[in-house]
């Protein structure tokens, strides 16, 4: 028997966002587009996960580990501003806890799909790209105004 | 160019709302058939696929497939435009395609049953949701035979997604969704208008290296993902083939939407895609034909020959290989299903993007470039490994990307030259890599009683 399938022996990594998330209070933060360290930190709780933070010279990107496999990244800058998260998951991501106020600007607009197996949503405030090959998904979004200036978004990863 | 836009909108599908009308529908479904192409007699297992634009695409592959009710040989459709997609699992075809090509074919074509042995809660007919990254598709699950049109390739009594007999949404489908958006088609069985919904074919043939579709759901009615873990709809059972009143459930094996070729006679351990070479910058304005051919050393016709393998991740993240782009090495697909090459703009200086809201597009020399001016196409490179770094091959494939609101026409319907940002954090070489090589894919664990030469999941190339 082979190991695909929605789950098979992947391992356990990754990220249905909203169930859990929903069931928390409401207002509380959650490492969201836009959140702050404290928003980080319930996220890494939720996950169960482990932070690992790495500093750059104009922004700090925390890092969610699971089972050693990088799950999430959440990019901050120097005014403690989640700018940037991005995210890799077996099973589809749902957006809504991590782009978390952005979200029903997101759902407003509307992504592009681009193919079978890519979509993007790209506005002066709010860039979302998501993908996925064999039920694995991944994506990031960023705030561009937010992002430092002389930062590269293809830092965002 | 205007033209130009509106037709790489028209490619990509990227535009809600009827921008084009009816015109740009393009004629399809009218029972297709015979497109076999040329094959040695007593060698029945090469099928002839093409990228010829159809449902307003930019770079998908085609194939004709015959679906008949399982055990039946008159109730049956021959469906064309059929999108080969080495990046999912199983056959899905929309509704409406079907009904428009007999409309008598889903009436009698029976659902997969859930019983009370296999479901201790619900019994009834089984339906899908299935999610990819620009959409889901959502309908029931019904037991078919499948042909590949032209071939004596058969699978039989093997379950495919009807997309869209349930109607239009589900929502928590549509919640789960990264986009929300239902994949659907026109209920005349062409295309939607240009939509985000649009599947861009009649149905979808997923064919990556592995069987099954959802190895969880034989024991879990909504595979438990993630940390926390939390649900996810899969399978569940439509007591009242509405879509109103669906429970998720349990599927067996037996039950599941699966890769049809593992259930060949023999050609089953794999396959071969070959399509021509696109050799004008501007891609081609013309189909662009190529061959499937299946098995792999199982035939005269398919020896894995000189082509060097890359070994596939079997578990962890299955189907993934290595790429190494400027120094980065990332995990890495060949999909079929992408229309571009996907990979980080990490060149120094950054490669321009096509301008809002195209801006996950590449385009050299910038917006305002002219056409086919130096530095609108970029000649580049990355090394390919197995998932393992660890004894592998290595090999460095070259390829290019150019402007393409530049550089392409109004008409251009295949191109190896279009490349995207979207994915960062992979490297996909999708359909543009595929003109003019030979790739194999090896599916894995399936070991064909003849000459089998390797065992999946690999490419080859």
């Amino acid at each position: 028997m082979n190991k695909s399938g929605r789950n098979s022996n992947l391992p356990k990594h990754c990220t249905r966002w909203l169930a859990g998330v929903l069931l928390l209070a409401t207002g509380a933060a959650h490492a969201e587009l836009g959140g702050n360290f404290a928003s980080v930190q319930s996220e890494v709780q939720r996950l169960n996960g482990t932070l690992r933070t790495i500093a750059m010279p104009s922004y700090d990107v925390h890092e969610i580990q699971m089972n050693g496999h990088v799950i999430e990244r959440q990019y901050m800058n120097r005014a403690g501003q989640v700018f940037g998260i991005s995210w890799k998951s077996k099973g589809s991501s749902n957006l809504q806890p991590m782009l978390g106020a952005y979200f029903s600007q997101y759902q407003a607009l509307g992504p592009r799909r681009i193919d079978l197996h890519h979509a993007a949503l790209s506005t002066p405030d709010l860039v979302v790209e998501v993908g996925s090959f064999l039920q694995t998904f991944t994506g990031r979004a960023y705030v561009p105004n937010q992002v430092p200036s002389g930062v590269a978004v293809s830092e965002i990863h | 160019m205007k033209n130009f836009i509106e037709n790489l909108r028209m490619n990509f599908g990227w535009l809600a709302g009827a921008l084009l009308g009816a015109t740009l529908i393009a004629g399809c479904g009218g029972g297709g058939g015979g497109s076999g192409g040329t094959q040695p007699p007593s060698l029945h297992n090469l099928a002839t696929i093409t990228v010829d634009g159809d449902f307003n695409t930019l770079n998908s592959l085609f194939i004709s497939v015959q679906i008949c009710q399982h055990g039946s040989i008159t109730n049956c459709v021959t469906v064309d435009h059929v999108a080969i997609d080495t990046g999912s699992i199983g056959l899905r075809v929309l509704a409406n395609s079907l009904n428009s090509l007999n409309a008598n074919f889903l009436t009698n074509l029976p659902t997969v049953s859930v019983t009370a042995s296999t479901n201790a809660n619900l019994t009834g007919p089984l339906a899908e949701c299935e999610q990819f990254g620009g959409g889901y598709t959502w309908g029931s699950v019904r037991n078919v035979d499948i042909t590949i049109t032209g071939t004596n390739e058969s699978a039989s009594n093997i379950p495919m997604q009807v997309i869209g007999d349930l109607g239009d949404s589900q929502p928590t489908c549509a919640s789960e969704s990264t986009t929300g958006y239902q994949l659907t088609g026109g209920s005349n069985g062409t295309a939607n208008a240009l939509t985000n919904t649009n599947l861009g074919s009649n149905g979808l043939l997923g064919v990556s290296l592995f069987q099954w579709d959802c190895i969880a759901c034989l024991t879990t009615a909504q595979p438990q993902e993630g940390n926390p873990a939390t649900a996810n709809l899969a399978y569940v059972v439509c007591p009242d083939m509405t879509g109103n009143n669906c429970q998720p459930t349990t599927a067996t094996l037996a039950q599941q939407v699966a890769n049809p070729i593992p259930g060949f006679a023999t050609d089953n351990n794999g396959y071969i895609i070959a399509i021509n070479a696109v050799t004008a910058t501007a891609g081609s304005s013309m189909a662009v034909t190529g061959t499937m051919t299946f098995g792999i050393g199982t035939q005269s016709n398919n020896a894995l020959g000189s082509a060097t393998k890359y070994n596939a991740d079997p578990e962890s993240e299955p189907g993934v290989v290595q790429t190494t782009w400027n120094g980065t090495a990332y995990t890495s697909v060949f999909d079929t299903g992408s229309s571009a090459y996907y990979f980080a703009n990490t060149s120094n200086p950054a490669i321009a993007l096509c301008a809002a809201p195209y801006n996950q597009l590449y385009c050299p020399g910038g917006a305002n470039a002219v056409a086919n001016s130096p530095g609108t196409t970029l000649s580049l490179n990355a090394t390919l490994q197995d998932y393992s770094s660890d004894a592998s091959p290595t090999q460095s494939l070259a390829f290019s990307v150019t402007n393409p609101l530049t550089n392409y026409t109004g008409s251009t319907i295949a191109s190896d030259n279009i490349g995207g940002t979207v994915v960062f954090n992979y490297f996909i070489w999708g359909m543009p890599y595929f003109y003019g090589h030979k790739t194999y894919f090896g599916i894995a664990d399936i070991t064909p009683s003849t000459l089998a030469v390797v065992t999946g999941p690999y490419y080859a190339l």
